[in-house]
């Protein structure tokens, strides 16, 4: 590493205010490797010590699979679409949801959490956000698996229309960075947002189409309904999963995708423009 | 990278802290900040406020390739401040900096690793964060696991490592991966005396032999002396001094309040005492008047003291101390059988003669005393009156053997007369 390697490496940086900003999406690919470092760390973290190990990453979405199919059938008495079995749409819609909340969650307090790598060593700080993203996107895919063990016993075989899933998952994606963007670049100064978040989360999940089919919403309603781009992503989902009599509402997924685009892109130029106060204020 | 160019070069480098809790106003106006920014409503420069506090202010120089810079300055100095800057941790408020080569920063050896991962997890995850890609990590790996001394433990989850183990490795990754320049703030306070010992080496070895810049904080002076030529000493975020080791740290250890030469004078303290006191002393330099000596000269201390009757058994002494802080030697009058008298006024004045300061160039203080005597069965001697860090002695280089070379603190510790013959 000694001569030869100071010819190979003429790496010149200019450090000044707002310098970081400078080289930020090449330090971000060169740093690249980091991200899946973070999402293996919080990854095999989360199952160290225990028993059954990744076996919880299996058991959490099923259970939950469980408790909503038998709620909101059995109790609350609501009916899917047609003859799309209940327990296939609440679970076809809970995926993309849970990785929106995931995303949501785990990025929001992104920074606060990692604070001792901020204060004392730089990587641009997005690679944080996108990689709670990766673990919650891990979360997802597990759940996944158990959606297509769930279609095997209803014998639910989906269509070409399958093609079209991972545009809507990528939309969930969206709109979850896009919010925790600015979530966790607000939480930085404000430590509120720690709480906020869990309201969040809640009151969106049930104004979300996640437990019921957006069907119930009326005509006159669909396009303001969709102004929340998780309908889309939601809906979306279960259309290219699961089919049904239900048609796409593709105004409501435009007007959803243009939401969560300004959201992500927003997100993502405030958090670029006060990223460099978070060593020294975290 | 021209070879002539510094490797690290700042200018004019300052950093503003805003101090104070965080007021909802302000909190707010600071997130508007980007929004008014982009409107074009506020300039990029913040406004100043009773309450900021410049850690760094107006900070110039250059350090070469291959060169270890020492950092010292008291706490709040701007020590720290300099190096996240330079690791581009945070950002500079004005000026800038330019740094050729890649930077490697150890602020804290525990930064990136994680309780619940083995240690050779740990490895590649703290590489990750440095930077590091895979590769470079494995090629490191066998040599960072071989300097941390750690081989046994690298399968055992880290919480389960002494905090020994942790220092070890978290220095050993970002000392033996690959890069220009190394910042290491205060990292080698922890651990024990052989690993600290080890890593000094290294540090120096990364310097003489890879050409590696080392930027390195420490509070303790002996671990600067043996690692770093060059030192820069900061003050309230200020460069105060900079230069070569012995001589920054002379200035470095001298403390603001004036000292004296050559006479303290105690009277106006303690004229109505009714205790043993020191009234006076001086210091006498043949053949000159200030107490600047070469190494072997002779010195005497005149010491008066009143009220020797007061108690039966007082003892003086007189003790030189380094700025450090360590006793370089003491003499008592009781060692050479001298008792102050029992009979008269109480007023007697001491003369203790050295006759060949044993002692490098440096500064020295010369310090003065009464204690109770020894008696049997006693520890130490009871305190009765201590003049510590009063009279200042400067030691200057000497051709102390008449060979025509001088003898100089990088000579040892003391010096001693001593005789050499070709047989």
């Amino acid at each position: 590493m000694s001569d030869d390697h100071a010819r190979t490496a003429p790496l010149e940086r200019r450090i000044e205010r707002g310098g970081n900003t400078r080289h930020y999406w090449a330090d971000a690919w060169r740093a690249r490797a980091l991200i899946s470092h973070l999402t293996r760390r919080d990854i095999v973290v989360r199952y160290k010590q225990t028993v059954a190990g990744l076996m919880w990453a299996f058991v959490r979405p099923f259970v939950s699979m469980i408790v909503f199919t038998f709620v909101f059938r059995s109790v609350a008495q609501l009916d899917s679409d047609g003859d799309t079995p209940y327990a296939l749409m609440v679970f076809a819609g809970l995926l993309p949801w849970q990785l929106f909340a995931g995303t949501v969650s785990r990025g929001a307090s992104s920074q606060v959490r990692n604070s001792s790598l901020i204060t004392r060593i730089y990587f641009p700080r997005v690679i944080l956000v996108i990689h709670e993203a990766c673990v919650a996107g891990f979360d997802f895919l597990v759940s996944l698996l158990l959606l297509a063990l769930l279609m095997l016993i209803y014998a639910w075989a989906p269509d070409a229309r399958l093609l079209l899933l991972p545009a809507f998952i990528l939309l969930a994606v969206i709109t979850g960075v896009g919010l925790s963007l600015w979530l966790s670049a607000l939480n930085v100064h404000y430590r509120d947002i720690a709480y906020f978040v869990p309201f969040l989360l809640q009151i969106g999940q049930f104004i979300s189409p996640v437990g019921f089919s957006s069907s119930v919403i009326g005509d006159d309603y669909r396009l303001l309904y969709a102004l929340n781009p998780l309908v889309s992503v939601v809906d979306g989902t279960r259309w290219s999963l699961l089919g049904g009599q239900v048609p796409l509402y593709l105004p409501g997924v435009i007007l959803g995708t243009s939401i969560a685009l300004v959201l992500f892109f927003s997100g993502l130029w405030f958090f670029r423009r006060v990223e460099s106060t978070f060593a020294d204020a975290i | 990278m021209g070879a002539s160019s510094p490797i690290i070069e700042v200018h004019s480098l300052s950093k503003l802290y805003r101090l104070g809790e965080l007021r909802r106003r302000r909190i707010v106006s600071r997130l508007a900040r980007p929004i008014r920014r982009y409107l074009g409503r506020q300039s990029r420069a913040p406004r100043p406020d009773a309450r900021d506090l410049w850690a760094l202010r107006d900070m110039t120089f250059d350090v070469s390739q291959g060169e270890v810079v020492g950092l010292v300055g008291s706490n709040g100095a701007g020590k720290s401040t300099l190096l996240k800057i330079l690791s581009r941790v945070t950002e500079p408020t004005e000026g800038h900096a330019i740094v050729r080569g890649r930077v490697q920063s150890l602020l804290e050896v525990g930064t990136g690793f994680h309780n619940e991962l083995t240690g050779r997890e740990n490895i590649f995850l703290k590489g990750a964060i440095h930077g590091m890609s895979r590769q470079d990590v494995q090629q490191s790996f066998d040599a960072i696991v071989a300097f941390a001394d750690v081989e046994r433990f690298l399968d055992t989850p880290f919480k389960r490592w002494s905090s020994g183990m942790r220092v070890r490795l978290g220095f050993a990754v970002a000392a033996l991966l690959p890069h220009d320049i190394l910042v290491v703030d205060e990292v080698l306070a922890v651990g024990d005396a052989r690993f600290r010992r080890k890593a000094l080496d290294h540090v120096r070895q990364l310097a003489q032999h890879d050409g590696t810049t080392v930027l390195f904080v420490s509070h303790d002076l002996d671990q600067i002396r043996a690692v770093c030529p060059r030192v820069i000493q900061l003050d309230a975020g200020r460069i105060v001094a900079d230069g070569e080791t012995e001589e920054v740290l002379a200035g470095y250890l001298q403390p603001d309040v004036a000292a004296h030469d050559q006479v303290v004078d105690l009277t106006g303290d303690l004229t109505h005492s009714t205790k043993p006191f020191i009234r006076r002393i001086e210091l006498v330099v043949e053949g000159g008047s200030t107490a600047s000596l070469p190494t072997g000269a002779p010195l005497t201390a005149l010491i008066d003291v009143e009220n020797t009757t007061a108690l039966p058994d007082v003892d003086v002494y007189v003790e030189i101390e380094s700025l450090s802080g360590a006793r370089v030697l003491r003499t008592r009058a009781s060692h050479l059988g001298v008792a102050a008298s029992q009979t008269g006024d109480g007023s007697q004045r001491f003369r203790c003669t050295l006759a060949s300061l044993p002692l490098v160039p440096g500064t020295y203080w010369v310090n003065a005393g009464l204690t109770r005597s020894y008696q049997a069965g006693d520890r130490r001697a009871k305190a009765l009156v201590e003049v510590d860090r009063k009279l200042r002695l400067t030691i200057t280089d000497a051709d102390v053997f008449g060979a025509g070379e001088p003898f100089t603190e990088r000579d040892g510790l003391v010096w001693t007369p001593a005789a050499w013959r070709a047989e």
